[in-house]
Protein backbone atom coordinates (compact mmCIF):
# COMPACT_ATOMS: atom_id res chain seq x y z
CA UNK A 1 0.00 0.00 0.00
CA UNK A 2 3.09 2.16 1.15
CA UNK A 3 4.55 1.32 -2.37
CA UNK A 4 1.23 2.79 -4.01
CA UNK A 5 1.20 5.76 -2.61
CA UNK A 6 4.80 6.23 -2.96
CA UNK A 7 4.61 5.80 -6.86
CA UNK A 8 1.16 8.16 -6.88
CA UNK A 9 2.98 10.60 -5.60
CA UNK A 10 6.38 10.19 -8.20
CA UNK A 11 4.21 9.40 -10.59
CA UNK A 12 1.80 12.29 -10.34
CA UNK A 13 -1.20 10.07 -10.46
CA UNK A 14 -4.72 11.70 -8.81
CA UNK A 15 -7.78 11.14 -8.79
CA UNK A 16 -9.76 9.63 -10.66
CA UNK A 17 -7.01 8.01 -11.42
CA UNK A 18 -5.33 5.44 -9.16
CA UNK A 19 -2.36 2.77 -9.08
CA UNK A 20 -3.95 -0.81 -8.59
CA UNK A 21 -1.19 -2.84 -8.09
CA UNK A 22 2.62 -2.79 -8.55
CA UNK A 23 5.54 -5.46 -9.17
CA UNK A 24 9.46 -5.35 -9.45
CA UNK A 25 11.36 -7.46 -10.81
CA UNK A 26 14.75 -6.57 -9.04
CA UNK A 27 17.04 -8.76 -11.51
CA UNK A 28 15.28 -7.26 -14.42
CA UNK A 29 15.51 -3.49 -13.13
CA UNK A 30 12.28 -3.30 -14.16
CA UNK A 31 8.66 -1.94 -12.37
CA UNK A 32 5.20 -2.54 -13.56
CA UNK A 33 2.71 -0.31 -12.57
CA UNK A 34 -1.33 -1.00 -13.15
CA UNK A 35 -3.15 2.02 -13.10
CA UNK A 36 -7.00 2.72 -13.46
CA UNK A 37 -10.01 4.74 -13.05
CA UNK A 38 -11.88 4.80 -9.49
CA UNK A 39 -15.93 3.90 -10.19
CA UNK A 40 -17.85 7.19 -9.76
CA UNK A 41 -18.93 7.49 -5.85
CA UNK A 42 -16.85 3.93 -4.67
CA UNK A 43 -13.89 6.46 -3.38
CA UNK A 44 -15.20 5.51 0.22
CA UNK A 45 -16.73 1.96 -0.83
CA UNK A 46 -13.89 -1.27 -1.15
CA UNK A 47 -13.10 -3.03 -2.60
CA UNK A 48 -12.71 -0.18 -5.46
CA UNK A 49 -13.44 -1.84 -8.83
CA UNK A 50 -11.20 -0.38 -11.57
CA UNK A 51 -13.09 0.77 -14.37
CA UNK A 52 -12.33 -0.94 -17.57
CA UNK A 53 -12.69 1.20 -21.34
CA UNK A 54 -10.59 -1.41 -23.64
CA UNK A 55 -8.00 -3.65 -23.71
CA UNK A 56 -4.41 -2.85 -21.37
CA UNK A 57 -2.00 -1.05 -23.03
CA UNK A 58 1.55 -1.32 -21.56
CA UNK A 59 3.85 1.84 -22.04
CA UNK A 60 7.38 2.21 -20.56
CA UNK A 61 7.71 5.41 -19.05
CA UNK A 62 10.99 7.73 -17.39
CA UNK A 63 12.52 4.84 -15.59
CA UNK A 64 13.30 5.32 -11.63
CA UNK A 65 16.93 4.89 -11.21
CA UNK A 66 18.34 2.63 -13.24
CA UNK A 67 14.83 0.23 -13.69
CA UNK A 68 12.74 0.74 -16.51
CA UNK A 69 9.12 1.77 -15.36
CA UNK A 70 6.09 -0.01 -17.50
CA UNK A 71 2.45 1.48 -16.92
CA UNK A 72 -0.38 -0.80 -17.39
CA UNK A 73 -3.57 1.20 -18.13
CA UNK A 74 -6.79 0.08 -20.39
CA UNK A 75 -7.74 3.75 -22.49
CA UNK A 76 -9.96 2.19 -24.78
CA UNK A 77 -10.48 4.26 -27.49
CA UNK A 78 -9.99 7.84 -25.75
CA UNK A 79 -7.94 10.47 -26.66
CA UNK A 80 -6.54 11.94 -23.38
CA UNK A 81 -4.53 14.84 -23.74
CA UNK A 82 -1.24 14.13 -22.51
CA UNK A 83 -0.40 17.63 -20.90
CA UNK A 84 -2.71 16.28 -17.91
CA UNK A 85 -1.54 12.78 -18.10
CA UNK A 86 2.07 12.53 -19.11
CA UNK A 87 2.51 8.72 -17.35
CA UNK A 88 -0.08 8.10 -19.94
CA UNK A 89 0.79 7.07 -23.32
CA UNK A 90 -0.95 6.92 -27.34
CA UNK A 91 -2.92 3.46 -27.99
CA UNK A 92 -0.37 1.25 -29.73
CA UNK A 93 2.35 3.39 -29.03
CA UNK A 94 5.45 1.82 -27.04
CA UNK A 95 6.14 5.35 -24.52
CA UNK A 96 4.37 7.37 -22.33
CA UNK A 97 3.98 10.46 -23.65
CA UNK A 98 6.68 12.16 -20.74
CA UNK A 99 9.03 9.64 -22.24
CA UNK A 100 7.49 10.37 -26.19
CA UNK A 101 8.14 14.04 -25.48
CA UNK A 102 12.07 12.97 -24.01
CA UNK A 103 12.15 11.25 -27.18
CA UNK A 104 11.89 13.39 -29.80
CA UNK A 105 13.42 15.95 -27.80
CA UNK A 106 16.78 14.36 -28.39
CA UNK A 107 15.91 13.57 -31.67
CA UNK A 108 15.52 16.83 -32.15
CA UNK A 109 18.79 17.60 -30.77
CA UNK A 110 20.25 15.38 -33.80
CA UNK A 111 21.60 13.12 -31.03
CA UNK A 112 21.60 9.43 -32.72
CA UNK A 113 19.12 6.52 -31.70
CA UNK A 114 22.19 4.16 -30.18
CA UNK A 115 22.76 7.58 -27.81
CA UNK A 116 18.66 7.87 -27.09
CA UNK A 117 18.49 4.59 -26.30
CA UNK A 118 21.29 4.33 -23.97
CA UNK A 119 20.38 7.52 -22.25
CA UNK A 120 16.97 7.00 -21.66
CA UNK A 121 17.36 3.10 -21.05
CA UNK A 122 14.92 2.68 -24.13
CA UNK A 123 15.01 -0.57 -27.12
CA UNK A 124 16.00 0.70 -30.91
CA UNK A 125 13.00 -1.09 -32.03
CA UNK A 126 10.82 1.14 -29.57
CA UNK A 127 12.40 4.18 -31.05
CA UNK A 128 11.83 3.04 -34.25
CA UNK A 129 8.56 2.00 -33.98
CA UNK A 130 7.66 5.64 -32.55
CA UNK A 131 9.40 7.82 -35.84
CA UNK A 132 7.97 5.39 -37.90
CA UNK A 133 4.61 6.22 -36.69
CA UNK A 134 5.97 9.85 -36.81
CA UNK A 135 6.42 9.45 -40.11
CA UNK A 136 3.27 8.56 -41.22
CA UNK A 137 1.48 10.69 -39.60
CA UNK A 138 -0.14 9.11 -36.52
CA UNK A 139 0.75 10.53 -33.06
CA UNK A 140 -0.49 13.52 -31.78
CA UNK A 141 -0.01 17.04 -33.82
CA UNK A 142 1.15 18.58 -30.89
CA UNK A 143 4.15 16.45 -29.73
CA UNK A 144 6.93 18.64 -29.53
CA UNK A 145 9.61 17.56 -32.04
CA UNK A 146 12.75 19.77 -31.99
CA UNK A 147 14.20 22.46 -30.96
CA UNK A 148 13.74 22.38 -27.41
CA UNK A 149 16.89 21.84 -25.17
CA UNK A 150 17.95 18.36 -23.72
CA UNK A 151 17.31 18.09 -20.07
CA UNK A 152 19.12 19.75 -17.64
CA UNK A 153 21.14 17.06 -15.96
CA UNK A 154 21.60 15.04 -19.04
CA UNK A 155 24.55 13.49 -19.29
CA UNK A 156 27.04 15.84 -20.83
CA UNK A 157 28.94 13.06 -23.32
CA UNK A 158 25.31 12.07 -24.58
CA UNK A 159 24.88 15.73 -26.32
CA UNK A 160 25.78 15.49 -30.15
CA UNK A 161 28.94 15.65 -31.64
CA UNK A 162 30.09 18.62 -32.55
CA UNK A 163 29.59 19.12 -36.32
CA UNK A 164 32.96 19.23 -38.54
CA UNK A 165 33.66 22.65 -40.36
CA UNK A 166 31.45 22.80 -43.49
CA UNK A 167 29.89 25.29 -46.04
CA UNK A 168 26.60 23.38 -45.60
CA UNK A 169 24.16 25.73 -44.90
CA UNK A 170 21.91 25.62 -40.91
CA UNK A 171 18.68 23.24 -41.23
CA UNK A 172 16.74 26.42 -40.44
CA UNK A 173 18.14 28.24 -44.05
CA UNK A 174 15.54 28.90 -46.33
CA UNK A 175 17.69 26.95 -49.15
CA UNK A 176 16.43 23.23 -47.78
CA UNK A 177 12.34 24.60 -48.07
CA UNK A 178 13.61 25.19 -51.46
CA UNK A 179 14.94 22.00 -52.39
CA UNK A 180 12.31 19.96 -50.65
CA UNK A 181 9.31 21.59 -52.07
CA UNK A 182 11.02 21.86 -55.64
CA UNK A 183 10.96 25.45 -55.97
CA UNK A 184 15.19 24.99 -56.15
CA UNK A 185 15.14 22.23 -59.20
CA UNK A 186 18.56 20.06 -58.64
CA UNK A 187 20.04 17.57 -60.67
CA UNK A 188 20.63 14.73 -58.51
CA UNK A 189 23.46 11.79 -59.26
CA UNK A 190 23.73 10.02 -56.42
CA UNK A 191 20.84 6.88 -56.06
CA UNK A 192 20.89 7.23 -51.92
CA UNK A 193 19.75 11.01 -52.24
CA UNK A 194 17.41 10.61 -55.00
CA UNK A 195 15.33 8.02 -52.57
CA UNK A 196 15.86 10.01 -49.35
CA UNK A 197 14.36 13.49 -51.00
CA UNK A 198 11.45 11.67 -52.41
CA UNK A 199 10.76 10.62 -48.76
CA UNK A 200 11.81 13.79 -47.02
CA UNK A 201 9.33 15.76 -49.69
CA UNK A 202 6.53 13.16 -48.79
CA UNK A 203 6.92 13.67 -45.64
CA UNK A 204 7.06 17.30 -45.33
CA UNK A 205 4.30 17.84 -47.47
CA UNK A 206 1.88 15.90 -44.71
CA UNK A 207 3.69 17.33 -41.93
CA UNK A 208 1.56 19.14 -39.59
CA UNK A 209 4.12 21.22 -37.60
CA UNK A 210 6.65 23.64 -38.20
CA UNK A 211 8.87 21.22 -36.04
CA UNK A 212 8.37 17.44 -38.43
CA UNK A 213 9.61 19.95 -41.34
CA UNK A 214 12.82 20.65 -39.48
CA UNK A 215 13.17 17.12 -38.69
CA UNK A 216 13.62 16.45 -42.16
CA UNK A 217 15.56 19.06 -43.45
CA UNK A 218 17.85 18.06 -40.62
CA UNK A 219 17.81 14.92 -42.04
CA UNK A 220 18.66 16.10 -45.67
CA UNK A 221 21.06 18.34 -44.60
CA UNK A 222 22.83 15.61 -42.37
CA UNK A 223 23.26 13.64 -45.90
CA UNK A 224 24.87 16.57 -47.71
CA UNK A 225 27.22 16.74 -44.16
CA UNK A 226 28.12 13.16 -44.27
CA UNK A 227 28.70 13.17 -48.35
CA UNK A 228 29.75 16.74 -48.78
CA UNK A 229 32.98 15.50 -50.88
CA UNK A 230 31.34 13.65 -53.40
CA UNK A 231 28.35 15.61 -54.11
CA UNK A 232 29.77 19.04 -55.42
CA UNK A 233 27.79 18.45 -58.42
CA UNK A 234 24.96 19.00 -56.08
CA UNK A 235 26.19 21.70 -54.32
CA UNK A 236 26.82 23.83 -56.68
CA UNK A 237 23.33 23.86 -57.69
CA UNK A 238 22.42 24.89 -53.82
CA UNK A 239 25.08 27.01 -52.53
CA UNK A 240 25.14 30.65 -52.98
CA UNK A 241 28.23 31.62 -55.46
CA UNK B 1 36.61 -15.79 -62.12
CA UNK B 2 37.53 -12.16 -62.72
CA UNK B 3 39.96 -10.15 -61.20
CA UNK B 4 39.51 -6.66 -60.23
CA UNK B 5 41.51 -4.20 -57.93
CA UNK B 6 39.09 -5.07 -55.93
CA UNK B 7 38.91 -8.83 -55.16
CA UNK B 8 37.83 -11.30 -57.39
CA UNK B 9 34.40 -12.59 -58.41
CA UNK B 10 33.20 -15.18 -60.23
CA UNK B 11 31.66 -19.00 -60.20
CA UNK B 12 33.86 -21.57 -58.87
CA UNK B 13 33.59 -25.56 -58.04
CA UNK B 14 32.87 -26.47 -54.66
CA UNK B 15 36.68 -26.97 -53.61
CA UNK B 16 37.71 -23.88 -54.76
CA UNK B 17 35.39 -22.02 -52.46
CA UNK B 18 36.34 -24.73 -49.33
CA UNK B 19 40.06 -23.67 -49.83
CA UNK B 20 38.85 -19.77 -49.99
CA UNK B 21 36.99 -20.36 -46.65
CA UNK B 22 39.78 -22.52 -45.16
CA UNK B 23 42.37 -19.65 -45.98
CA UNK B 24 40.41 -17.32 -44.18
CA UNK B 25 39.03 -15.20 -47.40
CA UNK B 26 35.89 -13.14 -46.70
CA UNK B 27 33.17 -14.49 -48.92
CA UNK B 28 29.54 -13.02 -50.56
CA UNK B 29 28.45 -16.76 -51.89
CA UNK B 30 25.52 -17.48 -54.13
CA UNK B 31 24.47 -20.83 -54.79
CA UNK B 32 22.48 -24.19 -54.79
CA UNK B 33 21.45 -25.04 -51.23
CA UNK B 34 22.90 -28.61 -51.77
CA UNK B 35 26.19 -27.36 -51.76
CA UNK B 36 26.10 -24.04 -49.66
CA UNK B 37 25.58 -27.02 -47.13
CA UNK B 38 28.88 -28.61 -47.57
CA UNK B 39 30.62 -25.67 -46.90
CA UNK B 40 33.30 -25.31 -43.78
CA UNK B 41 32.33 -22.40 -41.37
CA UNK B 42 34.49 -19.53 -42.02
CA UNK B 43 34.08 -15.47 -42.85
CA UNK B 44 31.30 -16.07 -45.38
CA UNK B 45 27.51 -15.52 -45.94
CA UNK B 46 25.89 -16.67 -48.62
CA UNK B 47 21.98 -17.39 -50.16
CA UNK B 48 20.37 -20.13 -52.30
CA UNK B 49 20.21 -19.20 -56.06
CA UNK B 50 21.45 -21.44 -59.11
CA UNK B 51 21.24 -18.73 -61.93
CA UNK B 52 24.19 -16.72 -62.73
CA UNK B 53 25.84 -14.54 -65.04
CA UNK B 54 29.11 -14.98 -65.48
CA UNK B 55 31.57 -14.41 -68.23
CA UNK B 56 30.04 -16.84 -71.06
CA UNK B 57 26.47 -15.43 -70.20
CA UNK B 58 23.85 -16.25 -68.59
CA UNK B 59 23.73 -19.59 -67.16
CA UNK B 60 21.92 -22.20 -64.00
CA UNK B 61 24.20 -24.06 -61.97
CA UNK B 62 23.68 -26.37 -59.57
CA UNK B 63 27.33 -27.42 -59.10
CA UNK B 64 29.37 -24.14 -59.35
CA UNK B 65 28.94 -21.56 -56.53
CA UNK B 66 29.59 -17.84 -57.52
CA UNK B 67 31.74 -16.07 -54.79
CA UNK B 68 32.38 -12.15 -54.35
CA UNK B 69 36.00 -12.11 -52.48
CA UNK B 70 35.47 -8.68 -50.46
CA UNK B 71 38.65 -9.88 -47.91
CA UNK B 72 41.27 -7.20 -49.84
CA UNK B 73 38.56 -4.36 -50.34
CA UNK B 74 37.78 -4.02 -46.54
CA UNK B 75 39.99 -2.38 -43.37
CA UNK B 76 37.26 -4.29 -41.34
CA UNK B 77 34.50 -6.72 -42.08
CA UNK B 78 32.08 -8.07 -39.89
CA UNK B 79 29.20 -10.57 -40.54
CA UNK B 80 25.93 -10.50 -38.75
CA UNK B 81 22.36 -12.03 -38.80
CA UNK B 82 18.94 -10.75 -38.45
CA UNK B 83 15.89 -11.23 -37.20
CA UNK B 84 12.48 -9.07 -37.82
CA UNK B 85 13.15 -7.98 -34.22
CA UNK B 86 17.10 -6.60 -34.97
CA UNK B 87 16.51 -5.85 -38.05
CA UNK B 88 16.37 -1.81 -38.05
CA UNK B 89 19.65 -2.46 -35.91
CA UNK B 90 20.93 -3.53 -39.41
CA UNK B 91 21.71 0.46 -40.99
CA UNK B 92 23.09 1.31 -37.00
CA UNK B 93 25.80 -1.34 -37.38
CA UNK B 94 26.53 -0.77 -40.74
CA UNK B 95 30.23 1.31 -41.02
CA UNK B 96 30.13 5.09 -40.97
CA UNK B 97 32.67 4.49 -43.98
CA UNK B 98 31.93 1.54 -46.43
CA UNK B 99 29.42 -0.62 -47.29
CA UNK B 100 26.76 -3.50 -46.82
CA UNK B 101 25.99 -6.66 -47.91
CA UNK B 102 22.53 -8.24 -47.37
CA UNK B 103 20.96 -11.53 -48.03
CA UNK B 104 17.11 -11.83 -47.44
CA UNK B 105 15.07 -15.03 -48.18
CA UNK B 106 12.87 -15.06 -50.69
CA UNK B 107 9.04 -15.31 -49.86
CA UNK B 108 9.57 -14.61 -46.34
CA UNK B 109 8.59 -12.10 -43.21
CA UNK B 110 11.95 -10.58 -42.53
CA UNK B 111 11.88 -10.10 -46.57
CA UNK B 112 8.48 -8.56 -46.51
CA UNK B 113 9.21 -6.53 -43.13
CA UNK B 114 12.36 -4.84 -44.54
CA UNK B 115 10.59 -4.43 -48.16
CA UNK B 116 8.23 -2.40 -46.28
CA UNK B 117 9.89 -0.62 -43.67
CA UNK B 118 13.29 0.03 -44.90
CA UNK B 119 12.88 2.94 -46.65
CA UNK B 120 12.16 4.46 -42.80
CA UNK B 121 15.10 3.29 -41.15
CA UNK B 122 17.28 6.08 -39.50
CA UNK B 123 19.77 6.86 -42.27
CA UNK B 124 18.78 3.90 -44.45
CA UNK B 125 20.24 6.08 -47.33
CA UNK B 126 23.17 7.58 -45.87
CA UNK B 127 24.85 4.13 -46.05
CA UNK B 128 25.02 2.06 -48.89
CA UNK B 129 23.54 -1.31 -48.55
CA UNK B 130 23.40 -3.57 -51.69
CA UNK B 131 22.39 -6.87 -51.61
CA UNK B 132 19.96 -9.50 -52.63
CA UNK B 133 16.63 -11.90 -52.24
CA UNK B 134 17.90 -15.48 -51.83
CA UNK B 135 15.95 -18.37 -54.02
CA UNK B 136 15.55 -21.75 -55.85
CA UNK B 137 15.58 -23.48 -59.25
CA UNK B 138 12.69 -22.87 -60.68
CA UNK B 139 11.74 -26.74 -61.38
CA UNK B 140 11.79 -26.85 -57.21
CA UNK B 141 8.69 -24.21 -57.03
CA UNK B 142 6.80 -25.65 -54.30
CA UNK B 143 9.11 -28.23 -52.72
CA UNK B 144 12.20 -25.78 -51.82
CA UNK B 145 12.55 -22.79 -49.39
CA UNK B 146 14.63 -20.04 -50.64
CA UNK B 147 17.78 -20.07 -47.89
CA UNK B 148 20.36 -17.78 -46.15
CA UNK B 149 23.66 -18.61 -44.60
CA UNK B 150 25.65 -16.92 -41.87
CA UNK B 151 29.49 -18.79 -42.76
CA UNK B 152 30.42 -18.21 -38.87
CA UNK B 153 28.07 -21.02 -37.80
CA UNK B 154 26.76 -22.66 -40.82
CA UNK B 155 23.41 -22.88 -40.16
CA UNK B 156 20.83 -22.76 -43.08
CA UNK B 157 17.94 -19.54 -42.23
CA UNK B 158 14.75 -19.42 -44.15
CA UNK B 159 13.15 -16.30 -42.00
CA UNK B 160 16.28 -14.31 -40.91
CA UNK B 161 18.76 -11.83 -42.76
CA UNK B 162 21.91 -12.03 -43.57
CA UNK B 163 24.78 -9.24 -43.88
CA UNK B 164 28.32 -8.28 -44.64
CA UNK B 165 29.29 -5.19 -42.92
CA UNK B 166 32.28 -3.76 -44.75
CA UNK B 167 34.98 -0.91 -43.38
CA UNK B 168 36.43 0.89 -45.81
CA UNK B 169 39.85 3.03 -44.88
CA UNK B 170 39.18 6.50 -45.14
CA UNK B 171 40.66 6.77 -48.49
CA UNK B 172 38.11 4.40 -50.34
CA UNK B 173 34.32 5.37 -50.76
CA UNK B 174 31.86 3.13 -51.79
CA UNK B 175 28.76 3.92 -54.38
CA UNK B 176 26.05 2.06 -55.21
CA UNK B 177 24.05 2.38 -58.29
CA UNK B 178 21.33 0.82 -60.49
CA UNK B 179 20.73 0.03 -63.70
CA UNK B 180 17.15 -0.11 -65.24
CA UNK B 181 16.15 -0.38 -68.61
CA UNK B 182 12.98 0.20 -67.61
CA UNK B 183 11.14 3.87 -67.80
CA UNK B 184 7.63 5.02 -67.08
CA UNK B 185 5.43 4.74 -70.20
CA UNK B 186 2.57 7.31 -71.17
CA UNK B 187 -0.06 5.94 -70.18
CA UNK B 188 -2.16 6.09 -66.77
CA UNK B 189 -1.30 6.93 -63.50
CA UNK B 190 -2.12 4.68 -60.28
CA UNK B 191 -2.15 5.50 -57.02
CA UNK B 192 -2.86 2.92 -53.96
CA UNK B 193 -4.58 4.08 -50.85
CA UNK B 194 -2.15 1.64 -48.49
CA UNK B 195 1.25 0.36 -48.82
CA UNK B 196 1.65 -3.61 -49.54
CA UNK B 197 2.56 -6.82 -51.66
CA UNK B 198 -1.19 -6.98 -52.97
CA UNK B 199 -3.33 -4.20 -54.14
CA UNK B 200 -6.81 -3.89 -55.58
CA UNK B 201 -8.61 -0.37 -55.57
CA UNK B 202 -6.54 2.63 -56.24
CA UNK B 203 -6.91 5.85 -58.29
CA UNK B 204 -6.27 5.28 -62.43
CA UNK B 205 -5.59 9.04 -62.92
CA UNK B 206 -7.07 10.40 -59.92
CA UNK B 207 -10.47 8.33 -60.61
CA UNK B 208 -11.56 5.15 -58.60
CA UNK B 209 -10.53 2.05 -60.44
CA UNK B 210 -9.20 -1.84 -59.68
CA UNK B 211 -5.64 -2.20 -60.62
CA UNK B 212 -6.45 -5.74 -61.56
CA UNK B 213 -9.64 -4.97 -63.46
CA UNK B 214 -7.26 -2.65 -65.25
CA UNK B 215 -4.82 -5.54 -66.41
CA UNK B 216 -7.70 -7.72 -67.70
CA UNK B 217 -9.58 -5.16 -69.85
CA UNK B 218 -6.46 -3.45 -70.76
CA UNK B 219 -4.91 -7.04 -71.67
CA UNK B 220 -1.36 -5.66 -70.35
CA UNK B 221 1.58 -7.62 -70.61
CA UNK B 222 2.15 -8.10 -67.11
CA UNK B 223 5.80 -8.43 -67.43
CA UNK B 224 6.06 -5.13 -67.78
CA UNK B 225 6.51 -3.57 -64.12
CA UNK B 226 5.22 -0.72 -62.35
CA UNK B 227 7.53 2.12 -62.31
CA UNK B 228 7.65 4.95 -59.43
CA UNK B 229 10.16 8.18 -60.19
CA UNK B 230 12.08 8.94 -57.17
CA UNK B 231 13.50 12.36 -58.11
CA UNK B 232 15.38 10.42 -61.21
CA UNK B 233 15.49 6.98 -59.68
CA UNK B 234 13.05 4.78 -61.80
CA UNK B 235 12.01 1.76 -59.48
CA UNK B 236 10.13 -1.36 -60.13
CA UNK B 237 7.35 -3.22 -58.77
CA UNK B 238 6.83 -6.16 -60.73
CA UNK B 239 3.84 -8.17 -60.87
CA UNK B 240 3.62 -11.12 -59.54
CA UNK B 241 -0.01 -12.44 -60.40
CA UNK B 242 -3.52 -10.65 -61.06
CA UNK B 243 -6.61 -12.29 -59.66
CA UNK B 244 -9.73 -10.82 -61.36
CA UNK B 245 -11.88 -12.58 -59.66
CA UNK B 246 -10.69 -11.33 -56.07
CA UNK B 247 -10.11 -8.21 -58.11
CA UNK B 248 -5.99 -8.09 -56.27
CA UNK B 249 -2.76 -8.11 -57.83
CA UNK B 250 0.02 -9.73 -56.10
CA UNK B 251 3.40 -7.94 -56.21
CA UNK B 252 7.51 -9.21 -55.71
CA UNK B 253 7.66 -5.70 -54.19
CA UNK B 254 5.38 -3.53 -52.21
CA UNK B 255 3.66 -0.50 -53.34
CA UNK B 256 3.76 2.61 -51.57
CA UNK B 257 0.73 4.51 -50.58
CA UNK B 258 1.46 8.23 -52.07
CA UNK B 259 3.46 7.09 -54.71
CA UNK B 260 2.38 7.82 -57.86
CA UNK B 261 2.85 4.82 -60.38
CA UNK B 262 2.90 4.39 -63.93
CA UNK B 263 3.54 0.50 -66.03
CA UNK B 264 6.66 0.73 -67.91
CA UNK B 265 7.42 1.11 -71.42
CA UNK B 266 8.58 -1.82 -73.46
CA UNK B 267 11.90 -2.66 -73.86
CA UNK B 268 12.64 -3.61 -77.21
CA UNK B 269 16.32 -5.03 -77.20
CA UNK B 270 17.70 -5.83 -73.06
CA UNK B 271 21.05 -6.60 -74.18
CA UNK B 272 21.76 -3.49 -76.29
CA UNK B 273 20.03 -1.34 -74.14
CA UNK B 274 21.91 -2.58 -71.14
CA UNK B 275 24.88 -2.26 -73.24
CA UNK B 276 24.47 1.57 -74.33
CA UNK B 277 23.30 2.37 -70.14
CA UNK B 278 25.66 0.35 -68.43
CA UNK B 279 28.76 2.28 -66.84
CA UNK B 280 31.73 0.35 -67.74
CA UNK B 281 32.42 -2.04 -64.72
CA UNK B 282 35.99 -1.56 -65.15
CA UNK B 283 37.97 -2.67 -61.72
CA UNK B 284 36.53 -1.02 -59.26
CA UNK B 285 33.14 -2.92 -59.23
CA UNK B 286 33.05 -4.89 -55.88
CA UNK B 287 29.27 -6.40 -56.67
CA UNK B 288 26.34 -7.16 -58.46
CA UNK B 289 23.00 -8.87 -59.14
CA UNK B 290 20.59 -8.91 -61.67
CA UNK B 291 16.83 -9.92 -60.93
CA UNK B 292 15.92 -13.31 -61.95
CA UNK B 293 12.35 -12.17 -64.10
CA UNK B 294 15.25 -10.14 -66.74
CA UNK B 295 16.74 -13.62 -66.67
CA UNK B 296 13.62 -15.20 -67.78
CA UNK B 297 11.77 -12.37 -69.29
CA UNK B 298 14.52 -11.09 -71.79
CA UNK B 299 15.54 -14.72 -72.45
CA UNK B 300 19.39 -13.66 -70.86
CA UNK B 301 20.41 -17.92 -70.85
CA UNK B 302 24.06 -17.90 -72.68
CA UNK B 303 23.95 -14.51 -73.59
CA UNK B 304 26.38 -11.81 -71.71
CA UNK B 305 25.06 -8.21 -70.50
CA UNK B 306 28.60 -6.11 -71.15
CA UNK B 307 31.33 -7.57 -69.00
CA UNK B 308 28.67 -7.40 -65.63
CA UNK B 309 28.24 -10.96 -63.81
CA UNK B 310 26.81 -11.91 -60.65
CA UNK B 311 23.77 -13.91 -59.11
CA UNK B 312 20.32 -13.55 -60.74
CA UNK B 313 18.32 -13.06 -58.01
CA UNK B 314 14.85 -12.97 -56.62
CA UNK B 315 14.96 -9.27 -55.54
CA UNK B 316 17.43 -7.01 -55.42
CA UNK B 317 19.14 -4.20 -52.69
CA UNK B 318 19.81 -0.85 -53.63
CA UNK B 319 18.96 0.70 -49.99
CA UNK B 320 15.26 -0.79 -50.25
CA UNK B 321 13.92 -3.79 -52.30
CA UNK B 322 13.76 -3.60 -56.20
CA UNK B 323 12.39 -5.95 -59.05
CA UNK B 324 13.95 -5.98 -62.25
CA UNK B 325 16.62 -4.18 -61.63
CA UNK B 326 20.54 -4.28 -62.03
CA UNK B 327 22.42 -3.37 -58.94
CA UNK B 328 25.95 -2.72 -58.27
CA UNK B 329 28.65 -1.55 -56.25
CA UNK B 330 31.66 0.14 -56.86
CA UNK B 331 34.51 1.28 -54.19
CA UNK B 332 36.61 4.54 -55.39
CA UNK B 333 39.57 6.71 -53.80
CA UNK B 334 38.03 9.54 -51.75
CA UNK B 335 38.50 12.69 -54.14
Amino acid sequence: MLDMEFYERILGIASPWHITKTKQYINQQRVDIWIAQREKGSWFKQPLIPKTSGSEEVWQHLGLGRFRTYIHAAIGENRIPDAAYPWMGQKGMPFTHALTKRVLEMLGERMSYSVVCSLLNVDLQDVWRLKHSLDIGTPRADAPVAGLQVTKGSDISAKPSAEPSTDIPPAEDPIWHKVISNETEVDIRQLGLKLLISRVRNQYINADSDELRTLRKSELRKYFIRHERSLQHELRQILPL
Amino acid sequence: MMHSATGFQGLVSLQQAVELIDQDHALAIAGDESLLKQLPRGNWIGGTIPYFMDQRGGTVSRDKLYINDLSGIGSRIDIRSYSTHNLPALVNEAPDNGFSLIILPGGSDILSCYAKNAPDYEDIFLKPIIGWVSGHHLDDAGSATPKVINGLDGEPWDNRAVAMHVGLPETKMAQLDIVNLFQQGEGHTFRFADSGFTAGDCLIDGAPGNFADFLRQQEIDTRLPLVADYSGAMVNVSIKGSDSERGTVDFYAPVFSGVDYKLAAPVVDYIDEFTAVTPNAGGSWVFSCNCILNYLYMDLEGKRTANITGPFTFGEIAYQLLNQTLVYLSVEDQR
